[in-house]
């Protein structure tokens, strides 16, 4: 049996903030894939 | 001429041929970190930058480099495109070219210099490699050149001093040069005259020492056999020694770290948010700055061979090995970027001119290690040679001639049988041996590093963050086994023995509600997949994690085992070494290590490689066949090195 601590103000806060992370991965990927013409990179690598 | 200030921009193209120094100065005008090299091909396609001088708005665009704007080759028709369609005279904006000759091979230039003076546009010279030129005995007279051209000119003796060209006063006084007649005979005999006229010998003994000296050790470095192992060997002096300078500082930046997190766990109430600041946010910031000085050093060491001269060498001893796979000559640079960034190696396939060999050498390319899988290779080689830099060396030098390995195999394979035909040599102009600039390796490292820790770290960051979230809930309800446990400590009068057993029980709690979280589910779920490479149901999660990124596993890894373990302190790379798997077992015995090693040598983990192998080969399909290549080669050898160290006696 599993559960979510709806009642904890502290859930809310930690969800709130993982929502913003997936969606600023959103947006960072998008521009990223928009530059990769300019100086290509991954993201993840050094292009240098 | 064109330097009036107005609202309008001006725009500044910067020709010149292969390899004389472009995208140094495009960096050095707009602060941008183009890739730049001492080999020719780097930049395959206009790169577009800008920053403001004299009140205005300077837009400049760095274009590939050519011989003349005439050949039937990619990169010279991309620059004729520009310059006839971007910069006609007539049109209403300002423009201006700034044209960058080297004084090595100075006679090379004429051709595209007489195309451009033909233009009718304001142009301005710029000479590099003058004080390279000195070292093979001659000189060029700047002073005859501006006259004979009736254009500026200015020199940058050497790459660092592109820094400091007064970019400013060569735009103010730059001017429509006479065009030379376009005829060949007439621009063969301007260039004769144009060379009598600036070019002077200077210390030609010295010169011919100096090129004797370097034929002698050419005949060592180049030579098929010796040069090889040579080649070998220095490779694993540079990675033996990035793993013993870099053992100190990678401590103490995981002391460090281990500390913040410690403070915050003791000065914070027991929540949700402590586990997602100690666990997501340190872990996740600590996984990727841990690796930063073996990054540096390995960035710093490759800077300086770089500017000896030496890796021109090596791409020609290369070569010889890549052209019976059926890879061009043309397929080296390519593939040679692959080993910073895939995605700028594809890119400069376009200067590749026939298609087959171009859709080969994009296949192949991410198989090359890339900057992203450092971290990887780092933390598993560390597990397999954690006392002996020398092995340790050898091992990292294993993963990177693995790569090259299975790339040239399977470039062989589909030569084989997808895209038959043959292929072309390489030709490539090797530049004098000389002695590397400490401080231009050590800006170079830290201009790497920087971009390493801005671009992998953020996303790294971000996705610790949602991972914590997703390995953290939803949470699962104590079981009977631990409020057993729990009961039996509070009936036990050993005041020791009781807290022995609330810890056990805390323990037991922690590791279940990992495995109940989604995280633990996702993990549970592929775990029979990846269990034959040596993954348990964490580091099953972690593989998934940095399956579109694969710069994300160590600190994917580093917040799974976070969550699970009560001791919030430890450092990253010991809390991973220490951890265990349900049944007790280390989390990543030797032989699992080497299973997952040879996996992220050889898998296709990055999203943004696999669109642009489907923009550049021109269709999804070639991006799918990389897709399914890769990964079932990676699992595959995976497997295979596992059961092998299994059978050599090693643990896993």
């Amino acid at each position: 049996m599993s559960d979510f601590p709806l009642s904890d103000p502290q859930f809310w806060w930690v969800t709130l903030l993982a929502v913003a992370a997936v969606v600023l991965l959103i947006v960072k990927r998008v521009r990223q894939s928009n530059d990769q013409d300019q100086n290509g990179s991954c993201g993840g690598c050094s292009t240098k | 001429m064109v330097s009036e200030s107005t609202d309008a921009p001006l725009h500044i193209t910067l020709v010149g041929n292969p390899n004389v120094g472009k995208s140094t100065l495009f960096n050095a005008l707009v602060g941008a970190n183009s890739r730049i090299s001492n080999y020719p091909g780097i930049t395959a396609d206009s790169v577009i930058g800008e920053f403001f001088g004299a009140q205005q708005l300077r837009i400049v665009t760095d274009l590939p480099g050519t011989y003349s704007l005439e050949l039937n080759l990619p990169e010279a028709q991309l620059c004729h495109q520009h310059l006839k369609f971007d910069v006609p005279p007539q049109s209403e904006q300002q423009n201006l070219i700034i044209v960058v000759i080297e004084a090595v091979g100075f006679p090379r230039n004429f051709q595209l210099l007489a195309q451009l003076m033909a233009l009718g546009v304001p142009m301005a010279v710029v000479v590099t490699k003058t004080a390279e030129a000195q070292l093979r005995g001659y000189q060029i007279q700047l002073q005859a050149l501006e006259e004979s051209l009736g254009i500026p000119v200015v020199e940058a003796a050497e790459k660092s001093a592109m820094r400091t060209l007064d970019v400013e006063a060569l735009i103010a006084a730059a001017r429509i040069p006479t065009p030379v007649h376009p005829d060949q005979e007439s621009i063969e005999q301007w260039s004769s005259d144009l060379l009598a006229k600036t070019s002077l010998p200077v210390r030609p003994e010295q010169a011919r020492r100096r090129r004797r000296r370097d034929d002698r050790l050419d005949r060592v470095l180049v030579h098929p056999i010796a040069g090889s192992v040579l080649f070998l060997l220095a490779m694993i002096c540079m990675f033996g020694s990035v793993y013993w300078m870099a053992q100190v500082p990678m401590e103490w930046i995981d002391v460090a770290f281990g500390t913040v997190g410690g403070w915050i766990s003791t000065s914070m109430e027991d929540g949700p948010l402590r586990g997602l600041l100690v666990d997501g946010v340190i872990g996740g910031i600590s996984g990727t700055m841990v690796f930063l000085p073996q990054i540096l050093l390995l960035f710093f060491l490759i800077s300086l061979l770089e500017e000896t001269g030496y890796m021109a060498r090596a791409a020609f001893v290369a070569d010889r090995w890549l052209r019976p796979f059926g890879l061009p000559g043309q397929a080296f640079v390519p593939l040679l970027s692959s080993h910073a960034c895939a995605i700028p190696g594809i890119l400069c396939t376009r200067l590749i001119p026939d298609r087959r060999d171009r859709l080969a050498t994009i296949l192949v390319a991410p198989f090359l290690s890339c900057s992203a899988r450092l971290p990887v290779y780092i933390l598993m080689v560390g597990i397999l040679a954690p006392t002996n830099p020398l092995v340790a060396g050898c091992v990292f030098v294993g993963c990177y001639l693995l790569g090259a390995l299975v790339a040239v195999g399977s470039a062989g394979l589909v030569r084989k049988t997808l895209l038959t035909g043959p292929s072309l040599p390489m030709v490539l102009e090797l530049p004098p041996y000389r002695l590397p600039s400490i401080g231009d390796a050590a800006r170079i490292a830290i201009d790497r590093g920087w971009t390493f820790l801005k671009n992998a770290g953020s996303v790294i960051l971000l996705i610790c963050i949602a991972l914590w979230w997703l390995s953290a809930y939803p949470t699962t309800p104590e079981g009977p086994e631990i409020e057993a446990l729990r009961v039996a400590a509070e009936a036990h009068s050993d005041p020791g023995e009781s807290q022995r057993l609330l810890d056990q029980a805390q323990s037991l709690h922690l590791r279940e509600s990992a495995r109940g979280s989604y995280a633990g589910q996702l993990g549970r779920w592929i775990e029979p997949v990846l269990a034959p490479i040596g993954a348990d149901w964490q580091l099953s999660v972690a593989i998934l994690a940095s399956f579109a990124a694969r710069e994300v596993f160590v600190s994917s890894l580093n917040v799974m085992v976070g969550v699970r373990e009560e001791e919030a302190a430890a450092s990253s790379i010991a809390r991973i070494r220490a951890s265990t798997r349900d049944d007790g077992s280390p989390l990543l015995p030797p032989a699992a290590a080497g299973g997952l090693l040879v996996f992220y040598i050889l898998a296709m983990q990055c999203l943004p490689t696999l669109v642009v192998t489907s923009r550049e080969a021109g269709g999804i399909r070639w991006a799918l066949l990389q897709l399914i290549w890769m990964t079932s080669v990676a699992w595959i050898l995976g497997v295979v090195a596992r059961q092998w160290m299994l059978a050599a006696g090693f643990s896993g």
